[in-house]
């Protein structure tokens, strides 16, 4: 039994923590846009928190649910329904733990807010790992779910059969506390990045004080920004050299993109910020023509505060432990 | 300009860590960059995710709840991971000459291939024997590897005939041989690309089923490219499909 896709969204794909350790083969990291909803939706359903999930856009798809499931969404908010047979559809929120039962299509009606939502399910989805990770590597269409987007009709395998313990659907009381991360989703705080230097002071004075609006040509490889120009100081030409996910380039139109979770691994235009790990789940929910202002902070600063941001979904994945162990236990 | 004793280590974000010999495509760097990829590989200090290694640079990218819990008396994970990194670059001082493989790579230059050729010759005032002989003429040696998988980026190609990217990226097949400056590269798979094609090679660059090492070419070989005719390469795509 699994999970059988009745209509395909515009974009859904199996992503986990990303594919580390082969940038000598040119492997980019892949992996979700949102880590924060990953682990959140993982956490809610008792899952190691870097388990793939799915990940998906706005259209999202229609699943039909052929066996009972644990699932949660997390990231955005696409309303979430729940169809069993002729019964009358109610709708769940998103940061809850959810018993589906069999027979039950899960639809996403509406983009209520966010860009990409992801959709766990209680002890995994079956899937086979290409170079370490569940990640979907569209350009070479390896891992993930066949190395590619979801089709209508796939049957996705789920890993576990749960115990016969509910006639109906059923949304736990609990909930995720993670909003706090997505408040204020035009701020976001970054480190200054290596070319830094290269970019003239006027510009860098605009790049901290004016705003830039995500252009609707964003997508997973990164998010292009719309602004006033930027000039360089100089008339260097940058060499190809390592990025991260969060690197934001200027381009040579003076332009810039924040390199996402398909970017490659390396690029030749500078460096000049980085968006702190903390805020990245913020901006992966940012959609074209939000307007986007960069703060300046500090390294310390931006480790604490991604490790706060841990220590509160651990802090989750406890709570629901608990929560769930009755219910989960074989007999 | 470039200090090839005194690398700058700095900040790339909140989890990684770029060190630099500076902005200059230079084989003496390049084969420390390597050197220093290849021991951190071997030896990844807890924490380490992947070491991204370029021209004259190196990003390290970590785990900063791993790092965390190992830093210490260190400010911050970055402090500790840098005196890793640096420790690691000290004992590499008398790093030994690390030759790469050579590897051959037939390519067939067959204008009726790639229609870049013509635009070669116009812009490089040079004829199509010209261009191929001065691209077969010289062997290239593999700086670095990025873009999408099994692309490697070698140099250095000859002044004559370094065209700098088009304008636009056009759809570009396997195999297909460019050149981007004085740089030169093999398209792996399907892909837009900026460089003006030459040529195109029967082998394949990249094999996902591989799983231990999927690519034909790594950074620090050497490639040689040979000259094959039309009739060669369509016998050797045909074995290949």
């Amino acid at each position: 039994m699994s999970i059988k896709v009745l209509k395909a969204g515009i974009s859904d794909s199996m992503q986990d923590n990303g594919r580390y350790g082969f940038a000598a083969f040119g492997i980019n990291v892949a992996g979700v846009m949102d880590q924060l909803a990953m682990r959140t939706a993982n956490a809610l359903v008792n899952n190691p928190l870097d388990a793939p999930v799915l990940e998906m856009y706005f259209p999202a798809p229609s699943l039909l649910f052929q066996q009972d499931a644990l699932i949660s969404c997390s990231g955005a908010d696409f309303r979430i329904t729940l169809q069993t047979n002729n019964n009358k559809a109610i709708t769940a929120d998103i940061n809850k733990t959810i018993w589906i039962k069999a027979g039950t299509t899960v639809h996403f009606n509406h983009k209520d807010a966010g860009e990409c939502c992801n959709l766990a399910v209680h002890g995994g989805y079956d899937l086979q790992k290409w170079m370490g990770s569940y990640s979907t590597q569209f350009s070479i269409e390896k891992g993930g779910f066949k190395g590619r987007r979801l089709k209508r009709n796939d049957s996705i395998k789920l890993n576990k059969k749960l115990p016969e313990k509910f006639d109906a659907n059923k949304v736990f009381p609990w909930r995720a506390g993670v909003y706090t991360w997505y408040q204020d989703p035009g701020t976001l705080n970054i480190l200054t990045g290596p070319e830094w230097d290269w970019v003239e002071p006027l510009s860098q004075k605009h790049f901290l004080s004016t705003g830039f609006k995500p252009s609707a040509q964003s997508d997973r490889m990164g998010c292009r920004l719309e602004g006033l120009p930027l000039s360089k100081a100089n008339e260097n030409e940058m060499i190809s050299s390592g990025t991260g996910f969060g690197t934001i380039q200027l381009l040579p139109n003076g332009q810039m993109i924040v390199l996402m979770a398909d970017h490659p691994t390396t690029g030749g235009y500078p460096r000049i910020a980085q968006v702190i790990s903390a805020h990245l789940p913020k901006l992966a929910q940012t959609g074209a023509g939000t307007e986007l202002r960069f703060g300046n902070t500090d390294l310390q600063t931006a480790e604490s505060l991604w490790l706060l941001q841990q220590k509160e979904l651990e802090q989750l994945q406890s709570a629901v432990m608990l929560q769930l162990r009755g219910l989960l236990a074989e007999k | 300009m470039s200090d090839i004793t005194t690398p700058t280590v700095q900040p790339l974000g909140d989890a990684g860590l770029l060190i630099s010999w500076g902005n200059d495509i230079n084989r003496e760097i390049n084969a420390k960059v390597i050197a220093l990829a290849k021991a951190l590989r071997d030896k990844p200090f807890q924490g380490m995710k992947d070491c991204i290694s370029a021209y004259s640079s190196l990003v390290v990218l970590y785990d900063l709840a791993i790092t965390h819990q190992q830093k210490g008396k260190y400010a911050s994970s970055f402090d500790w991971v840098k005196q890793n990194v640096l420790k690691l670059l000290g004992t590499l001082k008398n790093a030994e000459n690390t030759a790469g493989n050579i590897i051959e790579i037939p390519v067939c230059y067959d204008e009726s291939l790639s229609n870049d050729l013509t635009i070669i010759s116009d812009r490089m005032e040079l004829d199509k024997e010209e261009i191929i002989g001065l691209h077969v003429g010289k062997t290239y040696h593999i700086y670095m590897a990025g873009f999408m998988p099994g692309f490697v980026y070698m140099g250095d190609v000859d002044k004559r005939i370094a065209i700098p990217r088009k304008l636009r990226p056009a759809a570009v097949k396997p195999g297909a041989v460019g050149i981007a400056g004085v740089q030169t590269g093999i398209y792996p798979s399907h892909s837009p690309g900026g460089w003006h094609i030459v040529g195109f090679t029967p082998v394949r660059l990249f094999n996902a089923a591989a799983a231990d090492d999927p690519c034909l070419l790594h950074p620090g070989d050497t490639v040689q490219f040979v000259a094959i005719t039309l009739k060669d390469y369509n016998k050797k795509m045909e074995m290949k499909a």
